[in-house]
């Protein structure tokens, strides 16, 4: 049956931060997410930082993407499975199954979506108050 | 006139060498900081079972929720993001009418679930209890570390597992074992040449009964741990020393230690207790169908509920116990203390053991009378308030539990002039209490004093206050001396006494807020007056919750915690080393030790 694993999803996250000190966090961003946090040896620094993100996952749709940064990428990715998203098949699958995980990883991606709208719209909101009470418009 | 019969005095057991998880632990805090546990996990797993009533109580179904556990001030929710029905392995085979009606069920509705959260599952899962165990107690149990909660865990663990004996402790001649003489569940298996085998990769969960409220409940080691089941919780390094052990969660014993009263999951999420909204359906049990499948449901609803009120009144206490360990009111009142910075006082006397060992034997606990019996007479309803902590106020034990040092004292003459000159309306002196912490020793004759005997011709050792003749010396406590005397309007005569005086204050005594809310400093104030105060201005504000909080924890501070009988089974015929000091000349092995301590 394919359907979101809330178990696996609370299991991949908490074994990321088991993996982690206690208040790890990214030394460039502050970032907090134990999934994004991934440990990786020196010297294996990714060749960019920006990626092609299969919104659907490849196998369901190669063609509809969007360019996110490594961590952006890696926190999509992790989510996808446990909502239900199936990214590996043997055999392509059935198009109402595409189309199911098609549903389901658009609806990730808009939460996500949303939510970077949302942090966007507050830091220009408290741009522009700050703003004014320099006595300033731009 | 009765021939005599034996009598029984408590006895101060210590153990001689220590245990070796002693030594191990001595170890390992030298080695790795420390790191305290939440005091609930972020997850949690509530399920019930409903059985067949015959004698063999099977599994025919159960119902399952699987929570978030959420706390914004001081509240906790918990988000319920799947939920499904278990069936039995052998019950579409055993019943398949019962089990077209769960397929049924399950095809036609949906789960309960918070739909808030966009990765929550809709659909209501059915799965065979094989197969559920893998995946969902297994992963969410073991290794996400989430809460197993129940109400009354023993009896549904026992129903899921399909194996059970005794617990076994592999090297029983190193260390103790707290679950032995308890038993002992196979969960996991699994079928090779068509025979059901044990998972030895999995954990046994081991239940050990410690009363009708309490019991000890963990996962056993399996042969093999993934190594990053080995990660303490805080993070870090595979540790291959650390253990986990589980976190179950019997409400019906979270429910018993915050209001010190047993309760069923009906009369726990009453009004007067933990107001849930819950009515238990009228069902007739045994037979699967529909409404006594909603019913199921219900429970574990009410029971996810039940837990989040239950939460939030134990995290009001401003202790670092964990929800899962704590057994009775007396765990939470300890909790106080430590908090506090009161550690326990034979941690920081250095009291002659023989000394203890008297205080011991003259312990007896609360106790109730009846002068006229089987004769019908009229009465007046008298109710002492906060009987407990008043006694400890009146008797000034604050400073004894807060002091740097505690001495004893011979006061044999001073006790004796105490005991002729007092009687009943000197004992509404409250100046006079001070003087009757201590114990005294003596050999009664028709003194009414508490004796534990084997009254009748029954096995049990059961305590009654009685005229008592012996002509082998016993001490008891001053106070029940002074009863004595009140009683028969004798004096006793005593052959020694000794008094309990404490000297200075503990240095880095700590303030702590009573449920989170009034500051109690032991250092500047009388805890047990402050929590009665407390407790008596929660009443008159009409914060029944805050008022009941305060009684528990003023009962649990005041009583019993501070003769802690620790039962540490041996188990296979085995003898341990232990000194035991009571009366002089007594001696009794262990298994006589523990009969004679078993608490009333």
């Amino acid at each position: 049956m394919i359907g979101p694993d809330p178990i696996g999803r609370d299991l991949s996250r908490d074994r990321a931060r088991r993996r982690l000190a206690a208040g790890a966090a990214c030394v460039l961003c502050g970032e907090l997410d134990p999934e994004v946090l991934a440990e990786r040896p020196a010297g294996s620094i990714p060749a960019s930082v920006l990626e092609v993100h299969h919104v659907a996952g490849q196998v369901n749709d190669p063609d509809l993407t969007v360019v996110l940064c490594l961590n952006c990428h890696r926190r999509m990715s992790a989510r996808m499975p446990a909502y239900g998203i199936v990214l590996n098949r043997a055999q392509p699958g059935s198009t109402p199954e595409r189309m199911v995980s098609l549903l389901r990883g658009l609806a990730v991606f808009c939460e996500q979506l949303a939510v970077s709208l949302t942090a966007w719209a507050d830091e220009l909101a408290e741009s522009i108050s700050t703003d004014d009470e320099r006595g300033g418009r731009s | 006139m009765s021939d005599g019969v034996d009598i029984a005095v408590r006895a101060l057991a210590r153990s001689i060498t220590p245990t070796r998880s002693k030594q191990r632990r001595a170890h390992r805090s030298t080695r790795r900081l420390k790191v305290e546990p939440a005091r609930f996990p972020s997850y949690a797993l509530i399920f019930d079972t409903e059985t067949t009533t015959d004698e063999l109580q099977q599994l025919n179904f159960g119902v399952w929720r699987y929570c978030r556990v959420n706390e914004t001030d001081g509240e906790v929710t918990l988000d319920c993001v799947a939920e499904g029905i278990v069936y039995a392995d052998d019950l579409p085979t055993r019943d398949p009418a019962g089990y077209a009606v769960l397929v049924e069920y399950a095809r036609t509705r949906l789960a309960w679930v918070d739909r808030d959260f966009l990765d929550s599952a809709r659909g209501l899962s059915l799965e065979p209890l094989s197969v559920w165990l893998r995946r969902v107690l297994w992963r969410a149990a073991y290794e996400l570390r989430a809460a197993v909660v129940c109400f009354n865990s023993p009896f549904d663990l026992s129903r899921i597992a399909w194996q059970a004996g005794e617990t076994r402790t592999y090297k029983p001649s190193e260390r103790t074992d707290p679950f032995e003489g308890g038993f002992s569940f196979a969960l996991f298996s699994y079928n090779r040449d068509g025979k059901r085998r044990e998972s030895r990769y999995r954990p046994r969960v081991a239940i050990k009964s410690l009363d009708s409220k309490r019991s000890l409940k963990g996962f056993r080691s399996p042969e093999r741990i993934d190594d990053q089941d080995l990660i303490p919780d805080g993070g870090g390094a595979p540790d291959r020393q650390w253990q986990f052990r589980g976190h179950f969660l019997d409400l019906r014993t979270l429910v018993f230690a915050l209001t010190d009263t047993g309760h069923s999951l009906e009369s726990a999420c009453d009004p007067k207790a933990f107001n849930v909204p819950y009515v238990k359906r009228d069902v007739e049990h045994g037979r699967i169908y529909a409404d006594y499948v909603t019913y199921c449901r219900e429970d574990v609803t009410a029971t996810e509920r039940l837990c989040e009120r239950a939460l939030t009144a134990f995290l009001r206490h401003p202790i670092s116990l964990q929800a899962t360990r704590a057994y009775s009111p007396a765990t939470i009142g300890k909790g106080y203390l430590k908090a506090m910075g009161i550690t326990p006082p034979a941690k920081r006397h250095a009291i002659d053991p023989r000394i203890l060992g008297h205080a011991m034997s003259a312990y007896y606990g609360g106790r109730s009378e009846c002068r006229i019996r089987r004769t019908p007479v009229p009465v007046v309803y008298c109710d002492f308030k906060s009987m407990y902590p008043t006694v400890c106020a009146l008797m000034n034990l604050a400073d004894l539990l807060t002091a740097e040092t505690i001495e004893d004292v011979d006061a044999t003459a001073e006790v004796q002039q105490l005991l002729d000159q007092i009687d009943a309306d000197g004992c509404f002196g409250p100046e006079q209490w001070p003087q009757f912490v201590g114990i005294a020793q003596l050999c009664p004759e028709g003194d009414v004093l508490p004796v534990r005997a084997r009254y009748g011709a029954g096995p049990n050792w059961q305590i009654g206050v009685n005229p008592l003749t012996s002509t082998t010396p016993m001490w008891f406590t001053i106070p029940d001396l002074i009863a004595s005397k009140l009683l028969t309007g004798n004096t006793p005569k005593i052959m020694r006494a000794i008094r309990f005086v404490g000297h200075g204050t503990i240095a880095d005594l700590r303030p702590v807020d009573l449920l989170r809310t009034t500051r109690a400093h032991p250092a500047e104030s009388d805890f047990f007056c402050t929590v009665i105060e407390q407790r008596t201005l929660a009443q008159r504000a009409g914060n029944t919750s805050a008022s009941k909080g305060l009684k528990t924890l003023a009962n649990a501070t005041s009583y019993g915690i501070y003769a802690q009988m620790t039962r540490r089974e041996l188990g296979g015929g085995r003898r341990g080393t232990r000194t035991r000091r009571a009366l002089r000349g007594w001696r009794r092995d262990a298994r006589g030790a523990r009969r004679a301590g078993h608490r009333r």
